[in-house]
């Protein structure tokens, strides 16, 4: 359950009461973004289980921490980074060695966007879920967060230019998933 | 960024997925526990309320002058009343100790007598100027000056604003002026009554303060009220210190003793003379405020003397005369000549008197500037005990070890208490702070033992030489 009408000001009470340590006030702003939260460890992990482990992370992560929050920026914004980060580090932590076979690059048609533009959510969160786990640790940081080549490259303690072609390896598998899904559905 | 990952975005951006219900327990647990912080302004509130509740109690400090300004109020309406206790407002614990003694002491100032005449001259030579200046100010301004200390001591001569009697004002002012020859005294119970406070008083330097800044009051107003006011002194000793110095000197023993000892009385007369001798003392003195000083302590006193005597050695030398002519008998004569040759052999040696004295000496201090003081002490040296040791003539001519050298621990003076006179002048001069170096002269005078054994030797001696110390003031 979410609570979607808190305005700033209840947020600002809620996170001073959390600093003090009131449990209920951390249950409170849990539950205001435990939603979206959960949605971006599920695009960072490869089921369900591992999703709650990074959310688990995280948000107690975000609650020994809260004390490094200044007030400046949006809440969302700063506990979100924590857990991206805490994402990252699952990741590096909990790496698996997948045997794929590297994909030429091949042309696709053009309706791929066409094609995931009728996906619900879901689908598509399932879809980047099987990618690989660096390319999809790639894709969401760049799509997703927003996070540059050279940031991605400061986080994953990769090269740049790995980055860049992680990301157009996630994109076109992406895409080849697409339409294996439009032929077997059509 | 491509189309498609604008897509992607563009759907998930605000994509939500339900939680678990043991997700957040989960988590609970993890969140390490928080004390709830204390309120960080009340602490402050509490520890602004307790410091000065907590610095009037201990200290007690307060001046005289402003005692009195605060407890005459705008209208001056005194009373015959002496026994007011100077200790209220911003007085001792009263939870001290000798609270007791000091009311005591307190009460006693009650029944001073102020000398009459110097009082009487105090008060004409006040009145002279000041009246003329407080009849010329207006009513208003009579009040307002009155309401202040200052204004009070300027214009003694009109005591209560209320009053219109002029007797009545007459005798209120007199009371006033008595009362202040009193307040020299009641700051100098004040002083004494500071042994309570210092139960209560954590640091050094804070009684060093605090005696100080009462002993700054009591001098003020001994400035301000003089020459009628009575004399007050330094009850509390601010001038304590502790001594340690060494000194060498040069004796001139002399011996005496009963008729048995004639002998070796006059050998050592003769035969033993003064050798450097060596001191060493330690102690607590007092500068007291008057200039006088007094010191007690322990002194270890080593006199040593030279021994000489010459000792006769006796060489003989034989010569054996072989005859090599055969006598009647058929053998050598053999002869043998022996001469014999003396020999006188020196010897020196040191024997040694070594007395424990237990000081006690009074004197007076000069001071010459900030740094410098002369002080001339003397005083009574208890001797506590002794030891000697050395070698001295037997009654047979033959050369005796005495004292501790002494297998047979033959004695051969019996120190065990004596009194001997010490003096000397010192120039003191401070090098830091408490300490301070002192230099000079020293007399040591032993008149004789008190032999409870008269099968001993008497000892006399007077002894000059030169002293060096430290001083440290506490």
């Amino acid at each position: 359950m979410s609570l979607r009408s808190i305005n700033n000001s209840n947020e600002t009470q809620l996170i001073t009461l959390c600093k003090q340590g009131d449990r209920y006030a951390c249950k409170q702003l849990f539950e205001t973004y435990s939603g979206k939260m959960m949605a971006l460890c599920f695009r960072f992990a490869r089921d369900r289980n591992e999703a709650e482990d990074i959310m688990q992370e995280g948000f107690v992560r975000v609650f020994t921490k809260l004390h490094l929050y200044s007030g400046t920026g949006s809440f969302e914004s700063w506990m979100k980074r924590v857990i991206v980060n805490t994402a990252i580090k699952y990741r590096q932590k909990h790496i698996v060695k997948h045997n794929y076979i590297e994909l030429d690059n091949l042309k696709f048609m053009d309706n791929s966007e066409d094609i995931i533009d009728q996906l619900s959510k879901e689908e598509i969160l399932k879809l980047i879920q099987t990618l690989p786990d660096g390319y999809r640790t790639v894709f969401n940081l760049y799509v997703m967060e927003g996070y540059s080549h050279k940031d991605i490259g400061k986080a994953l303690g990769i090269e740049e230019g790995t980055s860049r072609s992680q990301l157009a390896k996630a994109r076109n598998l992406l895409k080849k998933k697409l339409l294996k899904l439009y032929k077997l559905a059509g | 960024m491509k189309r498609i990952d604008q897509i992607i975005k563009n759907k998930l951006k605000h994509s939500e997925m339900p939680v678990s219900d043991a997700l957040w327990s989960r988590i609970e647990s993890e969140i390490p526990l928080t004390k709830e912080r204390p309120k960080v302004w009340l602490l402050f509130l509490v520890f602004a309320f307790l410091t000065p509740v907590l610095y009037f109690s201990l200290t007690g400090v307060s001046n005289p002058s402003h005692a009195e300004a605060s407890n005459q109020q705008a209208s001056i309406d005194l009373t015959n009343d002496l026994s007011q206790k100077p200790f209220n407002n911003n007085g001792i614990n009263e939870d001290a100790k000798d609270y007791n003694r000091v009311q005591n002491e307190l009460n006693s100032t009650r029944n001073l007598r102020v000398n009459e005449t110097s009082f009487e001259n105090f008060t004409k030579e006040n009145n002279k100027n000041t009246n003329r200046a407080f009849n010329n100010l207006s009513s208003n301004n009579r009040t307002r000056a009155f309401t202040t200390n200052r204004a009070y001591k300027r214009f003694p001569s009109n005591a209560s604003i209320k009053s219109t009697s002029q007797n009545e004002n007459k005798n209120k002012l007199q009371l006033i002026e008595k009362r202040r020859f009193i307040n020299p005294v009641r700051n100098m119970v004040k002083l004494r009554s500071l042994t309570s406070v210092t139960n209560y008083i954590k640091s050094k330097k804070e009684i060093h303060e605090t005696k100080n800044k009462f002993l700054a009051d009591l001098k003020a107003d001994v400035n301000e009220y003089a020459p009628g006011c009575p004399q007050v002194f330094n009850l509390l000793p601010n001038g304590i210190y502790v001594y340690a110095d060494i000194a060498g000197s040069k004796s001139n023993p002399s011996f005496s003793g009963s008729a048995s000892f004639n002998d070796i009385i006059e050998q050592k007369n003769t035969a033993e003379s003064s050798s450097l001798s060596y001191s060493a003392s330690f102690g607590i003195g007092h500068n007291w405020d008057s200039g006088l000083v007094s010191e007690i302590g322990l002194n270890f006193n080593q006199l040593n003397t030279s021994f000489s005597y010459n000792e006769i050695r006796i060489l003989a030398s034989s010569m054996i005369t072989i005859d090599t002519i055969y006598n009647d008998t058929g053998g050598y004569n053999i002869t043998r000549d022996t001469t014999h040759k003396t020999e006188n052999i020196p010897y020196n040696r040191t024997n040694v008197i070594k007395m424990v004295d237990l000081p006690i000496k009074l004197g007076y201090r000069i001071p010459i500037n900030k740094n410098l003081a002369l002080t001339a002490k003397g005083g009574l040296n208890l001797n506590l005990f002794s030891t000697n040791s050395g070698l001295t003539f037997g009654n047979e001519g033959d050369i005796i070890t005495y004292g501790t050298d002494s297998n047979e621990e033959v004695q051969l003076y019996k120190t065990n208490l004596g009194i001997s006179y010490t003096g000397e002048i010192d120039i003191d001069y401070k090098i830091w702070d408490r300490f301070s170096l002192y230099g000079g002269l020293r007399v040591h005078h032993y008149p004789s033992n008190f032999s409870l054994n008269s099968n001993a030797i008497q000892l006399k001696f007077t002894s000059i030489g030169a002293n060096m110390g430290l001083k440290y003031r506490l």
